[in-house]
């Protein structure tokens, strides 16, 4: 039931931007939970460029000290992350931030980002102007893709209260 | 030199060689038949690490003793890190359910390496780790402490300075997964991108083939 409100929600999002005449927008965007004490967070998004080549220049974020725009390489199993000034966004495409590539870095969290809330987020495009997404919070486990059985996902939880070791 | 001196030494070059590859055979296929063939480096024989210091998230010292008598998933990372860390950590959690859903998981720890003791402190390494699994520990050192480890794991990290503000510094690090066994030595490196369903089936058989 959550999936298809979320869903719902999806769909209105997009809708909202494409009704203004709009050639970009913003879909499946969602930000991952983080743990208490994290000060960063990440989050994730894909731009539907259905006109003309954009760039995205940057962002801000509601509650968030400062917002980058980051990708992550591999390289030799070595993990580098590197700001990214300007994101190239060609026309006719889809650009897909997603986790282990390229990311919207949250930093100074004034608090940290629960399942269930959403973050709203403006981003900066040169042409298009600003362009403003409520994105969701969601577990990690709930979105990132794996092989692994789904069940017991919602144990996960229980984990979330500090334990002594 | 004479002919017959470069004959000889070549002889005696390739008679060194047979012996060596004889010996390295026999270390390596001793134990069975073939090794485990994992997604990552597999090690017939397990390296010893040096000894080290580090300090654990409840503020003890944390050393080699302490990785004895279970098997060790260990990861690098830091916990400003948004992006690839969580996405580990979320395997690794996968990992660990999976591995305690086939009733393999009674003798595993799992430890977060923090590279970046400056930010990282025991207990927000603490908060940190076990909201991804309780049974998660974390630990993080000075560069002296920490090296020994970095460098007996094959690992790498590296403080990459941001111009714009100079406290919002990031630290590119290996992403790989080592696994120690329970006398404490380097036993396999799986190496990004993990799958925890394919971590779990060759920790299984790396399990079943230790001596």
């Amino acid at each position: 039931m959550r999936a298809i409100l979320f869903g719902m929600l999806l769909a209105f999002a997009a809708a909202a931007f494409a009704a203004d005449g709009n050639p970009l927008r913003i879909e499946q965007p969602w930000a991952a939970e983080t743990p208490p004490a994290a000060h960063t967070g990440a989050a994730y998004l894909s731009i539907v460029n259905g006109g003309e080549a954009d760039r995205l220049l940057g962002a801000k974020a509601e509650g968030v000290g400062h917002v980058e725009l980051h990708t992550t390489t591999m390289d030799g199993g070595v993990m580098r992350m590197r700001k990214v000034e300007v994101l190239e966004v060609p026309g006719g495409t889809t650009t897909v931030l997603e986790p282990g590539g390229i990311h919207i870095m949250l930093i100074d969290l004034k608090q940290p980002l629960h399942a269930g809330q959403s973050v709203p987020l403006t981003l900066e495009f040169e042409k298009a102007g600003a362009l403003q997404v409520q994105v969701p919070i969601r577990k990690r486990e709930a979105m990132q893709p794996s092989t692994a059985p789904p069940a017991h996902e919602h144990s996960h939880g229980d984990g979330q209260k500090m334990k002594m070791e | 030199m004479t002919r017959r001196g470069k004959l000889l030494g070549m002889a005696l070059v390739g008679g060194l060689a047979l012996a060596l590859g004889w010996v390295l055979g026999e270390r390596l296929f001793r134990h069975l038949g073939s090794p485990p063939d994992i997604a990552g480096i597999y090690l017939p024989d397990a390296q010893a690490l040096p000894p080290f210091q580090l300090v654990h998230q409840s503020g003890r010292p944390f050393t080699n003793n302490d990785l004895l008598g279970h098997w060790t998933f260990l990861y690098f990372g830091y916990s400003y890190c948004p992006d690839v860390c969580p996405l580990a950590l979320t395997d690794l959690n996968r990992l660990q359910r999976r591995l305690a859903t086939a009733g393999a998981d009674g003798d595993t720890a799992y430890l977060f390496v923090s590279v970046d003791p400056q930010r990282d402190t025991p207990e927000r390494l603490r908060e940190y780790v076990t909201y991804f699994n309780p049974k998660f520990q974390g630990a993080t050192g000075s560069d002296e402490a920490l090296n020994p480890l970095i460098k007996a794991l094959h690992a790498f990290y590296q403080r990459v300075d941001n111009p714009d503000a100079p406290e919002r510094y990031t630290m590119d690090h290996t992403s790989t997964i080592s696994l120690i066994d329970p006398q404490g030595r380097l036993r396999a490196i799986f190496t990004p991108p993990q799958d925890p369903e394919r971590m779990a089936t060759d920790f299984l058989a790396i399990h079943a083939a230790a001596p």
